[in-house]
């Protein structure tokens, strides 16, 4: 069967969705369950938006490592570069792990200027960069929701009089359980000090 | 005379008003119109001024009676029971269980909270459906209506706190209706950790040398001006679980 037929078999498409769907959903539910560590900053209770529109909350992002950063789709300069060392640790890890790294681990980019960002905005962000979208995720959340994760998580940042966010440049691996491991701020060395962190836990 | 007894009759009427509007404008806080003013610091290093939009703000710091009714509520945010995420260990220490009773009150009742983490004040702020102030906020209303002398407000820097806070109302004040800016507590801010992040951190490179107070005092645009200096070096000391004994919070709002 080619993809033409599957196509014109409304049915057959559903239960692929329907499939892959369940899949996906079946490995998050086996892991979150039970209470949260202490320390985990998963606990919070705020809400967020994926690109897709799904809304969901924190620890629906337990089960899997998570590098985490904040940035914004206006940020022309060191977002990018942040981002970009991001996707270098993607492919050392793709390199050491093959394909299935992506079943432990996951790339979280959350909006510094929820207001102004829009799903198709941060959309054109990522795809300018080219991530690979299946295991990155891009959260939007109420501006007081995000300064209270960035508070959790010691990210600072101020709104510039000319629209523009100062910011740290931090890079967090989270734990499974959303307990953060490592921070850094260096963009240097091309993200190996990070890879190598992840190597420890992995 | 009937005229007598009706005027006897409306005057305790007429007071029990007054009282009543008073609590109204002090439950509503005080409203400051806003405007433009130049911060004295700005890790920008930047000397245009910035603008406030006009809001509303507590008249004094949020009291210990006040707070417990919100842990009352809240039990979350009672001492046992509060993530060690969001409240270090010293949240509500001098509290002897987890809601005071009328002897804790009577003796503690109208001083301001403090020991509350800056997570916790923003619960109690969106509790009443209203914010912390910004830091812009805050320091405008120093420059605009405190009016108290500098001199006054290092003096109480430089005092230990007492265990037991005094009263709201007590604290240093000039003559506007926001009272106890100084001499009581200090105050956290919605934005307290963003006083030290210099713009230039968008740029690539390494941003620390913004992060330490000698390159950071670089921004300050009243060199003169020492104390608001500390309490912009204060404040970027925090983190949002840290709880301090002297350090409160009043609450705010936009004008809508």
């Amino acid at each position: 069967m080619n993809m033409k037929m599957i196509l014109r078999m409304p049915w057959a498409l559903t239960a692929l969705v329907f499939i892959f769907g369940m899949t996906d959903c079946s490995r998050s539910q086996k892991i979150a369950t039970g209470p949260l560590p202490e320390k985990s900053v998963y606990q919070v209770s705020s809400k967020w938006k994926d690109l897709s529109g799904k809304t969901i909350s924190l620890a629906d992002l337990r089960g899997k490592f998570r590098v985490l950063a904040f940035v914004y789709a206006n940020c022309r300069n060191v977002c990018p570069l942040m981002v970009e060392s991001m996707k270098t640790i993607e492919e050392g890890l793709r390199k050491k792990y093959g394909k299935r790294y992506g079943d432990q681990l996951g790339f979280v980019l959350i909006t510094l200027d929820p207001k102004k960002d829009s799903p198709d905005s941060l959309r054109a962000f990522l795809d300018k960069i080219g991530t690979r979208p299946d295991t990155w995720t891009l959260l939007q959340g109420s501006e007081a929701d995000t300064l209270e994760l960035a508070t959790l998580m010691d990210i600072k940042y101020r709104r510039l009089e000319d629209g523009e966010i100062a910011h740290s440049l931090t890079l967090t691996l989270l734990s499974p359980e959303g307990e953060i491991l490592f921070q850094t701020e260096s963009l240097g060395g091309k993200g190996k000090n990070f890879l190598d962190q992840i190597k420890k836990y992995f | 005379m009937r005229l007598a007894g009706v005027a006897a009759l409306l005057l305790p009427l007429a007071f029990i008003l007054s009282q009543k509007t008073q609590a109204a404008a002090s439950e509503k806080g005080v409203f400051i119109s806003g405007g433009r003013f130049i911060p004295v610091f700005r890790s920008d290093n930047k000397k245009e001024p910035i603008t406030v939009a006009p809001f509303w703000i507590d008249a004094y710091p949020v009291t210990v009676e006040a707070f417990n009714r919100f842990v009352k509520e809240n039990p979350a945010w009672r001492k046992s029971k509060v993530k060690r995420l969001l409240a270090d260990e010293g949240y509500l220490k001098s509290w002897r269980g987890d809601v005071l009773i009328e002897d804790d009150l009577k003796k503690m009742g109208k001083s301001p909270v403090t020991d509350v983490s800056w997570f916790a004040a923003r619960a109690y702020a969106a509790w009443l459906g209203r914010r912390l102030p910004t830091t812009a906020e805050w320091e405008y209303l120093v420059a605009t209506e405190s009016g108290v002398e500098t001199r006054r407000i290092l003096d109480w820097y430089g005092k230990p706190t007492p265990e037991i806070l005094p009263p709201v109302g007590s604290g240093i004040s000039g003559k506007s209706a926001v009272r106890d800016l100084f001499g009581l507590v200090w105050e956290w801010v919605d934005d307290f950790g963003s006083d030290f992040i210099a713009s230039d951190s968008r740029e690539r490179g390494d941003d620390r040398n913004s992060r330490f107070c000698g390159s950071g005092s670089l921004g300050a645009s009243d060199f003169e001006n020492y104390a608001a200096f500390m309490r912009y070096a204060f404040r970027s000391s925090l983190k949002g679980s840290y709880t301090v004994h002297n350090l409160g919070f009043r609450t705010a709002r936009s004008e809508e």
